[in-house]
């Protein structure tokens, strides 16, 4: 393993850990990968981010498919196109449950709460089969243009530069969705409107 | 048809003397169909019935059993397979090989289910399997082609609707490590069955069937395969590496993880690993893709050097006559893979063998002017072993029988006299026991733990772990043993286990069997195969691993790594039903079905 191997493990390892420790992954699910120049490090099929290890963790090309794509995450053709067509540098997809929940009933997240929509504005959510070229180009366009898109019933893609504002991003996306939530549950239960602010 | 199901079998086997040159037709009850289905299973039980124990494997008793599955020429994908069963001359032991292509298509097509051939003609023969009938023609212009050659004229003989196996001059010269070839570089590869050909003075088989096989129930098939189409595309695996790059995409990981087999198994790292790899024959030799009937992954990949072209080579031939050979040439690779295939040669037995000696050159344990990495002069010993010639003769007996001779047996790397595959065992504990068990010797191919211990297909397994590899081989090898029954491609059982396999083979014969039903087939032929080895005197030692696989290499991610493989061995017979000597127990056998010796 080169040192520059290492060093991105140990990166990957840190914030894969802090994804299942908040419970945005269970047992084997969510993966992701930071690129350095024509090569991406991402996670590989059916690992568990609980506990990532070295050989978790495969270098493929970013512009083409390779022989390591045989273990690398069976999303890796979604990270693929996002480093195509954008210039971030790291992603992470999670399954975040309130995300996911509220995906079932919405086209798109506007978050709720002041600092989400100062930094999110709005979350796209799309559909499609996970790994699918399809969805790896809905899930590429939203990125081009938000920080973060949402998989119907699915999960959450956030993307960016650096790999600690990505997760920023992703807790942010679930942070507005579990307070859309319950807010709307809140609505509905007690059957009152909403105080919304005057101003974010 | 004899029997009840509705699709599938035609419920009827061929048998052809080629002592009288008569042809005899036979037909299959049910209650056979249904408890040993095809492929292997019909071998492994006919071969245990018709011969004797210590039957010379290159003697006219021997029997060779080509026998399709229920699946075979349905629109399953994957299933254009035939198993082809003998006693091997390399091994002595049961050895069944499945080859792929188009010959199992129009042999099924035949309406056969099998072909058993038994006794030896004085003169060079061929066998034409046609229409609910079959003639035994003369060969004698044939013999001493080589494969294309020899494929090439049958078909200008038999119609362009025909396909047919053949030996290259190597199964004619008795090389115990002789392969018996398809089209487009299929292969029946291991264990000498081209020998036993040779033996028999059978030059080919050729089969032009026409008749549709059944399907006992289409419309529920058509949403099986729909949904079986859905599976694969999304499998990482098939639809993902396999079919984009072939089988050789493998090898990249492989060396990755420390687990390829380099310089006869002194090494798991091969540096020049990045020049053979997938990515370098899809963009520097590829000129086509090529598949089996029916099969929508299409693994194969044709291929073009400056000098010549052919077919492959695959990943177990990249390795075998790359890493293990130090040859990091990939145009004299493949140049070298041609040959086997051209020949008739087994392309892992060959690099093995190769790797060996090349090692007792280097021991000075024989000599000759040739080392690792040297390609034209390994190529012209290609040549001599599938002719005999010189240094070729000692290479045709395989590396067990050559480093023995010489004083060193150590040096071959083989199982029950087969050598290794394409994997290092000590970087993945489940390949050590798939290696030691398989009742053929070193077999990737009856237990390809792989899936589970590096590529997570369906389910990732640590690979040093050893608790838990006993059980997943025993399964792996029933599963395996089940895909050889129906013939399925084994690729796709690392998406479609016993259940979907069951509603599929329930759909085309009409015959309901429980998922668990079609496991124990597995675990039949399995059990019946060990006692065929055990009836020949094979006993638990031969499950051993050879030592050098069970000393830890002193670099690399696998250093110091060793499987405690007298513990998982001994773990593995109980799992079995077998006694601590390897034997099956009486109550193993009932449950089987196989009690009473095994004519049950």
């Amino acid at each position: 393993m080169s040192s520059m191997d290492r060093a991105i493990y140990e990166v990957l390892k840190e914030y894969a850990s802090r994804l299942a420790r908040r419970g945005y992954v269970t047992a084997h699910g969510g993966n992701l990968s930071v690129r350095s120049g024509r090569n991406m490090w991402i996670t590989r099929h059916a690992c568990s981010l609980e506990n990532l290890k070295p050989e978790d963790v495969v270098r493929v090309p970013v512009d083409r498919p390779s022989s390591r794509d045989i273990i690398a995450s069976t999303e890796t053709p979604i990270h693929r196109e996002v480093y195509l067509k954008t210039s971030n540098l790291a992603i992470l997809h999670a399954h975040p449950p309130y995300s996911v929940a509220l995906s079932f009933f919405l086209d798109e997240l506007i978050p709720p709460d002041s600092e989400g929509y100062h930094v999110l504005k709005r979350i796209p959510i799309v559909e499609g089969r996970p790994g699918s070229p399809k969805l790896a180009r809905e899930v590429a366009d939203a990125l081009t243009r938000h920080w973060a898109v949402i998989v119907r019933g699915h999960g959450v893609f956030a993307s960016s530069k650096f790999i600690d504002h990505t997760y920023q991003i992703l807790c942010m996306v679930e942070h507005s969705a579990e307070i859309l939530y319950l807010k709307r549950l809140y609505e509905a239960s007690l059957k009152v409107k909403p105080k919304e602010p005057k101003e974010f | 048809m004899s029997v009840e199901a509705r699709g599938g079998w035609w419920g009827r086997a061929l048998r052809v003397d080629l002592s009288s040159k008569e042809v005899y037709v036979e037909e299959l009850k049910l209650d056979f169909l249904r408890k040993f289905v095809g492929g292997s299973g019909f071998g492994v039980k006919w071969l245990y019935e018709l011969t004797k124990p210590r039957m010379d494997p290159l003697s006219p008793e021997n029997w060779l059993i080509m026998a399709a599955g229920p699946l075979t020429g349905s629109r399953v994908y994957g299933a254009s397979r035939i198993t082809i069963t003998s006693k091997s001359p390399l091994t002595g032991t049961v050895f069944d090989s499945t080859c792929g292509g188009f010959f199992p298509l129009f042999f099924k097509r035949a309406g056969f289910d099998a072909l058993l051939i038994h006794g030896s003609s004085e003169e060079p023969v061929y066998i034409h399997v046609y229409d609910d009938g079959a003639d035994v023609l003369s060969a004698r212009d044939l013999w001493g082609l080589k494969v294309s050659e020899v494929i090439r004229e049958l078909r200008s003989r038999h119609g362009f609707k025909c396909s047919a196996i053949a030996i290259g001059p190597a199964g004619e010269n008795l090389v115990k490590i002789a392969s018996i070839m398809g089209d487009n570089g299929h292969a029946s590869g291991r264990g000498g069955l081209g020998a036993v050909m040779g033996s028999k003075k059978l030059k080919a088989v050729v089969a032009s069937g026409t008749k549709r096989v059944e399907e006992a129930h289409p419309e529920k098939l058509d949403q099986l395969l729909e949904n079986m189409n859905v599976r694969i595309t999304w499998n990482p695996y098939l639809g993902g590496a396999l079919k984009n790059l072939g089988t050789s995409a493998l090898l990249t990981v492989i060396n990755d993880w420390g687990l390829l087999p380099t310089m006869n198994f002194s090494k798991s790292i091969f540096e020049g690993a990045e020049r053979i790899s997938a990515e370098e024959l899809n963009s520097k030799l590829t000129v086509g893709r090529r598949g089996c009937y029916n099969c929508p992954i299409v693994c194969k990949r044709a291929t073009r050097t400056a000098k010549a072209s052919g077919d492959g080579p695959e990943y177990e031939s990249v390795v075998n006559l790359g890493s293990m050979l130090m040859v990091d040439d990939l145009e004299g690779l493949a140049e070298m893979n041609y040959l086997c295939n051209e020949l008739g040669l087994d392309t892992i037995s060959m690099g093995g063998t190769l790797a060996c000696l090349l090692e007792l050159i280097e021991m000075e344990a024989v000599r000759a002017d040739v080392k690792w990495g040297e390609v034209d002069k390994l190529k012209k010993l290609i040549i001599d072993t599938a002719y005999r010639r010189g240094l070729g003769g000692d290479l045709a007996e395989g590396s067990k029988r050559l480093a023995t001779k010489h004083g060193v047996p150590e040096v071959s790397v083989t199982v029950k006299g087969l050598e290794v595959p394409a994997y290092d065992p000590r970087g993945a504990y489940g390949m050590a026991l798939s290696y030691g068990t398989s009742y053929r010797g070193a077999c990737h191919l009856r237990s390809w733990t792989i899936a589970f211990e590096v590529i997570g297909v369906p389910n990732l397994v640590d690979r040093f772990s050893f608790y838990e590899k006993p059980a997943l081989v025993k399964y792996t090898q029933d599963l395996a043993a089940l895909y050889d029954c129906l013939v399925m491609c084994k690729h796709f059982a690392v998406e479609f286990d016993e259940e979907p396999i069951s509603l599929l083979v329930n759909a085309v014969t009409g015959v309901q069997f429980s998922k668990e039903e079609l496991l124990m087939v597995g675990e039949r032929v399995w059990n019946l195969a060990r006692m065929f080895n055990l009836r020949e005197g094979f006993t638990w030692r031969d499950d051993l691993l050879p030592p050098r696989l069970l000393r830890p290499l002193t670099e690399g991610p696998i250093a110091g790594r060793v499987p405690p493989y007298h513990d998982m061995l001994k773990a593995y017979y109980e799992v079995r039903g077998w006694s601590d000597e390897g034997k099956p127990t009486q109550e193993t056998l009932s449950r089987l079905g196989l009690s009473g010796g095994v004519h049950g």
